[in-house]
């Protein structure tokens, strides 16, 4: 089935997921690793314009999945 | 550093070459594997037309040795197998989501020397590596029989969509109901199309004992025991080997500089026109986006074949 066509409306809040490799835990959080993430966020926002995002939760749900590991 | 664009100039002969991912034994033979590639290289031939003149797939990648009409052509062929592959190795294996490492690389194969030299390569595959004492014994799909005495390349082809709206039909479905065979045929390298059949299977006869001669050699030189069938086929499909045998691959296959040189040229000469095209392009950009409703990507440009 095809992927459906990226409808995002002006002005929509939207929610992203994005998961890792056969549900890995290739994110399992460390000092480091969640210095260099927030880290990453922050050069993006920068590149790509701060003004445009209203809100980041910061919450990224490949993280946390179901089964709550 | 990005890829180098896909320059196959009209009756060219390349070889691909397709990784699994970080090397793993995802393609690990058996016969059902083995059935079922060899079935989906025929349905891809058969779809598209390609002409093939030798292939391998070992357990962590494979090899083709192809004459395609136009990169276009090499892009949707290659697209059949690497997808269908991936789907029926990774369902055989329990691996979901990706199996392969990137897009296959195909590099140009410049001169009949060296179209001899990758033929040899291809066909040196399992043996080269100490895996198995002849490359004929491999246990996966690969084509040495089919040339060496004029074997049949045949495989079993099965269609999932169709056995997938069945079922969601609800109909009670039987595991070949939607297997086609598929026969893939082999081409001579266009430099021994004016030898007979016969001469050609001496021809790779001897190239065939030429590697296996070449491979004792070497084992006994390195001091290596090749495996049986049965070992390889017993291999963990999930483990990777401890060390992985990599070379950078060369910008085309040449036996000589001058070869080479000239390839560089009419490539560097392609690239000036795509860049050209590319700037053209941009500056439509805004032509091309007021086709499409705001808020929309467009979709990309299909690829560029002779009206």
């Amino acid at each position: 089935m095809p992927r459906p066509l990226r409808f995002v409306p002006e002005h929509s809040l939207v929610e992203i997921t994005t998961r890792t490799f056969q549900g890995r835990m290739l994110l399992r959080p460390s000092p480091e690793l969640t210095d260099i993430i927030l880290g990453i966020i922050g050069k993006a926002q920068e590149l790509y314009g701060a003004g445009e995002v209203p809100e980041f939760s910061g919450e990224a749900h490949a993280t946390s999945p179901p089964s709550g590991r | 550093m990005p890829r180098p664009l896909r320059f196959v100039p009209e009756h060219s002969l390349v070889e691909i070459t397709t990784r699994t991912f970080q090397g793993r034994l995802l393609l690990r033979p058996s016969p059902e594997l083995t059935d079922i590639i060899l079935g989906i290289i025929g349905k891809a031939q058969d779809l598209y037309g390609m002409t093939i003149h030798a292939f391998v797939f070992l357990s962590t990648h494979a090899h083709f040795l192809l004459s395609p009409a136009s990169a276009g052509q090499l892009a949707l062929f290659m697209q059949f197998v690497n997808a269908n592959v991936a789907k029926e190795a990774g369902r055989l294996h329990l691996w979901r989501e990706r199996l392969w490492s990137r897009r296959y690389r195909s590099i140009v194969v410049a001169d009949e020397k060296a179209a001899h030299a990758r033929l040899r390569y291809i066909l040196a595959h399992s043996a080269k590596e100490g895996l198995l004492a002849s490359p004929g014994d491999w246990p996966g799909p690969n084509c040495i029989a089919a040339l060496t005495t004029g074997a049949l390349l045949r495989g079993t082809w099965f269609d999932r969509s169709k056995e997938f709206l069945a079922r969601q039909r609800g109909e009670h479905t039987l595991p070949m109901q939607f297997a086609t065979t598929f026969d893939i045929k082999l081409s001579p390298l266009p430099c021994l199309l004016d030898s007979t059949e016969d001469e050609r299977q001496a021809h790779y006869r001897r190239v065939a004992g030429e590697i296996q001669a070449k491979a004792e050699a070497d084992n006994k030189e390195k001091g290596r025991t090749p495996m049986t069938v049965e070992a390889i086929l017993a291999q963990d499909p999930h483990s990777k080997p401890a060390t992985t045998d990599r070379s950078p691959a060369p910008f085309v296959h040449a036996s000589d500089d001058s070869t080479e040189m000239e390839f560089r040229v009419r490539y560097r000469a392609f690239v000036d026109a795509f860049r050209a095209g590319a700037l053209r392009l941009r500056e439509r950009a805004r032509e091309i986006r007021d086709m499409f409703p705001l808020w929309a990507f467009p979709p990309h440009l299909p690829f560029n074949a002779p009206a």
